[in-house]
């Protein structure tokens, strides 16, 4: 039962609670994204549930970034601290590699988010002689469901290829990243041979939850039964050790902690996470915006900003409100992830733990 | 002073937390639609030695020579080794070579120059990101002041 802590689950809560509650106090800066362009050679279905895509708005120099990261050299260990370039997709920039170099002189690791199609053993060469040092693609299926979610007829063919390509560096920290829905929902065990064919080593899922344009399609959806089952799934691979699998940051899942990630849920938001995204604004992770941006780097200095503002992510009392009001997890949860929250209300949108409480009762039911 | 203690305290929680057998608790595995957070830097170990001499081949000892942050001063027999970390690659480091103990050792004119590691071949990787090291025979002459 995802209700039903045990002992041990519980001490350990206890004090991880204390863990984020002086990792607040620290707050030190150690991941930062930047939203390097909203240009985009694919239209994704569930793409918008994270921003708000407008083709129309110009690339952010990569001087103007670079200034911003000088700002917050002296409050960071740059060998500490990864730098996240994401979009769109980042790979339609040329600049990239420019943008790397100034980094690594820096001393700082930094790594991309991408779908594959636009990387070829050349390109990968140039990124890695930029010091690129991790890699996250997307396979959000076998071919017909990943060319489905990702609205183009050889974005599979594309993917494969680029995570073949990627799984030969020998030092780069490489891992598929999958989106989990109705529809690839049981192929999971085929898409983790084929990964495993392909040598890949690890393997992250995370859910989609109905926000932005991912709310106009139900199949996009687990149903709650689908939802524990697939968590089920995961504590049942990890045991067997052939691939390194975790969900991702995204929830609190009550029992499942400590079963389906390595690490127990924290939502690092404005704690350790820090995003400039394509207009300059200065927010944490790129699909918090709206209200929970807290400056821009062509008005605000960078460090100052997260020096002295992200209160609301530091302090998130503010959001025991709704279902959080009496929920018993919320001392352990602190309200769930904050991209789950709506940017303007704040109002939870969706809670993980209900949703497998949900999918219990409704097995529980069907027996 | 603060910042010391709760850093501490939370490298002990994490410790407890191992102990109960859930390891991983407190680490970072990257973030929603970021990579797995990957630290530090490719690096490789750039070395340049060799022997400071005077225009009629007179070993120098005494002299200062600075690769980027590592300084030497040559031996009896004029010879320096310094080294520098940076990007595995092509490289251009400059060389600055100094004399500055006075007339003790006869007076030089101080020189700038550049060691260039052209398609460098590096020993000893680590099997990560450390590439290894590489290192440049770079003798030098030293034209006395007027």
């Amino acid at each position: 039962m995802v209700s039903k802590i045990p002992i041990r689950k519980k001490i350990a809560f206890e004090l991880f609670r204390k863990y984020r509650k002086n990792a607040k106090i620290l707050h030190q800066l150690n991941y930062i994204f930047w939203e390097c362009t909203l240009r985009c050679n694919l239209n994704c279905l569930h793409c918008g549930s994270d921003c708000k895509k407008e083709s129309s708005v110009k690339d952010m120099p990569v001087e103007d970034f670079i200034k911003a990261i000088d700002d917050i050299i002296d409050i960071v260990e740059p060998n500490k601290t990864m730098i996240v370039f994401t979009g769109g997709e980042p790979l339609l920039r040329k600049d990239l590699e420019h943008c790397g170099l100034l980094l690594h002189k820096r001393g700082f690791p930094w790594g991309i988010v991408s779908n594959g199609l636009q990387l070829n053993p050349k390109r990968l060469q140039s990124l890695l002689n930029a010091g690129m040092r991790a890699i996250t693609v997307s396979l959000d299926g076998l071919e017909n469901s990943h060319n489905w979610l990702r609205n183009n007829s050889s974005s599979f063919k594309n993917a494969i290829e680029t995570i073949h390509l990627l799984s030969k560096v020998p030092d780069l920290k490489f891992d598929v990243v999958t989106c989990v829905n109705g529809k690839n929902f049981n192929e999971l065990s085929e898409i983790k041979e084929l990964l495993l064919l392909k040598g890949v080593k690890e393997w992250r899922l995370f859910t989609i939850f109905p926000i932005g344009r991912a709310m106009q399609h139900d199949e996009l959806q687990l149903s709650p039964v689908k939802f524990k089952r697939f968590f089920d799934f995961i504590a049942s691979e990890r045991k067997k050790g052939d691939i390194l699998l975790n969900y991702g940051c995204e929830g609190f899942l009550g029992n499942y902690e400590g079963e389906v990630r390595d690490n127990l849920f924290f939502c690092r938001a404005g704690i350790n996470v820090a995003s400039v995204l394509i207009d300059g604004s200065i927010s944490a992770c790129p699909n918090l915006r709206e209200n929970f941006v807290q400056g821009n780097i062509y008005t605000d200095s960078f460090k100052e900003t997260w020096e002295k503002r992200y209160t609301k992510y530091r302090d998130r009392n503010w959001l025991k409100t709704g279902e959080c009001a009496d929920c018993d997890m919320f001392r352990y949860c602190d309200g769930n992830g904050l991209h789950l929250r709506d940017e303007k209300s704040g109002e939870l949108l969706f809670c993980h733990y209900n949703r497998i409480k949900e999918g219990e009762k409704a097995c529980f039911e069907n027996n | 002073m603060k910042r010391k203690f709760l850093e501490k305290h939370n490298k002990f929680i994490a410790y407890l937390l191992s102990i109960i057998g859930i390891g991983g608790a407190c680490t970072f595995g990257g973030c929603e639609y970021g990579t797995a957070a990957e630290y530090g830097t490719p690096s490789a170990t750039y070395k340049v030695f060799g022997k400071v001499t005077s225009e009629n081949n007179t070993n120098i000892r005494s002299i200062r020579v600075i690769l980027q942050n590592d300084t030497a001063h040559t031996d009896e027999n004029g010879e320096y080794n310094v080294q520098t970390t940076d990007f595995p690659g092509e490289q251009d480091f400059l060389l600055e070579i100094e004399d500055i103990d006075g007339t003790s050792n006869g007076e030089f004119q101080s020189l700038d120059t550049i060691v260039s590691f052209t398609d460098p071949e590096f020993v000893n990787p680590d099997g990560n990101w450390y590439s290894g090291e590489t290192s440049k025979e770079m003798d030098i002459k030293l034209k006395e002041k007027n």
